[in-house]
């Protein structure tokens, strides 16, 4: 599903550049169940933005299913992000003046889906998730694993190949973070390639596969 | 583009951003309704003006003798002297771009109180001796019978043309045509009624004179060949000044007074009060466009401002949707959709409260300056309002694109990042 090979990266900030990412190669298979570890700053989320298409690379190769994923115009990263991937932020990133409901069906707009059938489809992903009764809800009228579960309700939404969460449970008390986890686990069940970073070793240990990352290097991958 | 989905879109956030989008919109309707009304004033003052010209040629002038300035040819500095029926057939035949001359004489000069009397009834009026050419120069309206003629002039007809107030005082509303009234002591017959169709009154308000035949009143009033004074036009295309220039001329070796006497000969040219007039008008005109385009273009500009401060605001929001999948174009059309939007809601609202306080305006003041030097009703000008709502929209759409280029640059990882 993901092929990366020799990818680098660095940012630029005024003239001094910092090399983040140093060379890595990586292959996660579809129906994988992956989790990215490191310490703060090693370089986490600029690999999994990269590999959301939010971010570019500087050096090497991605495939993703296939397709190489290089100097892509910004609609056509749109619309890959929008047909192949779905995403789990750590702070939830749900759209503050629409309802459950709407935000789910957000991804499906995108995709020119009609009104009447992107509503019933973001309740159904809201029954999935357990929230079909806060459909009219605001964002902030749900708790923060409710929020998560909109979220991974919205990224499941348009049928993805695979989910990237960034710390989906990074804002999360303990038993909310469990529940979240169950829910990715059991959509991971259902054959959907998942990636999460996190830096908790007992969300990791919940992987199949853990991509130990150490100052933009793969150090190891342990598999469970 | 035009589904219902993006309308409810765009719907749902102009919305949920209240405040600005009130702001916006509020620079907008203020624009639009200071234009609208700042071009409806000056239309009004303008037709104010031009109502005063209505029917008059502009291209007149008035001359009347004074005394002279400058001693010559014997006689002292000082001296009267008077214009005569002679002079006026003489300026006729000598001056070739001369239109139209009507001499004029004025009946009693005496306030000798009341001088017009009907019966039981009396009332002190202006008389004036004129030929049919005068309405010519300076129109009248006849609301009843008829004006004066040449025949009136040619057998000295003991006829009268009287004001309408004069009626209203006099014969208390009744039909005075055909009635004999009293003229300082001579019996007039009443030929028809005056409307003044000008606020602009040549030595008297035509509402209270009574004009009757220049010859008749210069016989009877035994004022020999004498003529008080003078109105005249210019051929078309030529300038009244030049003819006044060459009568003046005339008048002066005619009555052996000094070429140099600028004082002896008095007069007043329509023209050029009319061309200063239009001057005045002109300035109005020019400075409510500048005043009221400026006002728009400063709500334009607020427009692109606030939508500017609007996409600082909604970073995040605009990176979220560009990570579910939103086609830049999608966000861009989506800005310049909300900012034209609420341009012609606005401006809309603009036009109609503008043309609304317009029309509350001319009501109050169409009677309140109905006889004030400018009768002014303001009026809306809805083509120029109409115009004004389609520069507003292009604005709008302008002002929207700078922001949504902008949206759209950032990229979607560094919009999600912000805070
Ligand atoms: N937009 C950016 N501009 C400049 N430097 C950046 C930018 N984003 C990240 N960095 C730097 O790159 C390095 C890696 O950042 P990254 O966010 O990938 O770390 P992380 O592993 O996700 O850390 P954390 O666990 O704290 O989230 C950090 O040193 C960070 O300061
Ligand atoms: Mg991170």
């Amino acid at each position: 599903m993901i092929k990366l090979h020799n990818i680098h990266k660095s940012y630029h900030v005024g003239k001094e550049s910092l090399h983040v990412l140093k060379g890595i190669d990586l292959h996660i298979k579809e129906g994988e169940l992956v989790s990215i570890m490191g310490s703060s700053g090693s370089g986490k989320s600029t690999l999994l933005n990269l590999v959301g298409l939010l971010d570019n690379y500087d050096e090497g190769t991605y495939h993703l299913d296939g397709n190489l994923m290089k100097n892509l115009t910004e609609n056509q990263a749109a619309y890959y992000r929008n047909r192949f991937l779905g995403f789990v932020f750590q702070s939830f990133n749900l759209i503050s003046f629409k309802n459950a409901q709407e935000n789910v069906a957000l991804p499906l707009y995108y995709q020119g889906v009609k009104r009447e059938e992107r509503n019933a489809i973001a309740l159904e992903y809201l029954d999935k998730v357990g929230l079909k009764p806060w459909a009219e809800h605001m964002p902030n009228e749900l708790s923060g694993g409710q929020k998560q579960r909109v979220a991974i309700a919205r990224a499941l939404a348009s049928k993805p190949k695979l989910i990237l969460a960034d710390e989906p449970t990074g804002a999360l008390d303990t038993t909310t973070s469990y529940e979240v986890m169950e829910l990715l686990k059991e959509i991971h069940h259902e054959g959907m390639t998942v990636v999460i970073v996190t830096h908790e070793h007992d969300i990791a240990e919940m992987t199949q596969k853990v991509i130990h990352l150490t100052d933009g290097i793969i150090e190891k991958i342990t598999e469970h | 583009m035009f589904n219902r989905d993006n309308w409810i879109e765009i719907w749902s956030t102009i919305k949920s951003n209240k405040l600005r989008s009130v702001l916006t919109a509020f620079g907008v309707f203020w624009g639009i309704f200071i234009l609208i009304i700042m071009l409806g004033a000056s239309k009004g003052f303008e037709d104010g003006l031009n109502e005063n010209f209505e029917g008059i040629a502009t291209n007149s002038a008035f001359m009347w003798s004074q005394s002279s300035s400058i001693p010559y040819k014997g006689y002292n500095a000082g001296r009267r002297w008077t214009i005569n029926n002679y002079d006026i057939k003489s300026i006729k035949t000598l001056v070739p771009d001369l239109d139209l001359i009507a001499p004029r004489l004025q009946g009693s000069f005496n306030d000798s109180g009341e001088n017009v009397v009907y019966g039981e009834m009396k009332g002190s009026y202006s008389v004036f001796g004129d030929y049919p050419e005068y309405f010519q120069i300076i129109p009248i309206d006849i609301t009843s019978g008829r004006s004066l003629n040449q025949r009136d002039i040619d057998e000295e007809r003991k006829v009268c043309v009287i004001g309408e107030d004069i009626v209203e005082e006099i014969f208390r509303g009744t039909d005075p045509i055909d009635e004999y009234i009293e003229v300082d002591n001579v019996y007039f017959k009443i030929v028809g009624v005056a409307h003044p169709k000008t606020q602009m009154n040549i030595g008297s308000n035509p509402k209270s004179t009574v004009y009757i035949p220049f010859t008749t009143l210069q016989k009877t009033y035994g004022y020999g060949n004498e003529v008080h004074f003078f109105c005249f036009t210019a051929k078309k295309d030529v300038m009244v000044e030049e003819v006044e220039e060459d009568i003046k001329a005339f008048l002066l070796k005619q009555h052996d007074l000094s070429p140099e006497d600028t004082k002896a000969i008095g007069g007043f040219n329509m023209q050029k009060e009319f061309i200063k007039l239009n001057g005045v008008y002109k300035g109005v005109s020019f400075l409510s466009w500048i005043v009221g385009l400026g006002t728009l273009l400063a709500g334009i500009i607020g427009v692109g401002n606030i939508m500017l401060i609007v996409i600082k605001e909604r970073t995040k929001e605009i990176g979220i949707k560009r990570a579910l999948g939103a086609q830049s174009k999608m966000i861009r059309n989506q800005i310049l959709f909300e900012s034209a939007i609420l341009t012609v809601f606005a401006g809309f609202f603009g036009l109609f409260f503008s043309v609304a306080f317009l029309e509350l305006v001319s009501m109050i003041s169409d009677e309140a300056t109905k006889d004030a030097f400018i009768h002014f009703v303001p009026e809306a000008n809805l083509r120029m309002g109409l115009a004004a709502l389609v520069i507003l929209i292009l604005g709008g759409i302008f002002a929207g694109l700078f922001p949504a280029s902008r949206a759209t640059s950032i990229k979607p990882i560094d919009a999600l990042r912000d805070e």
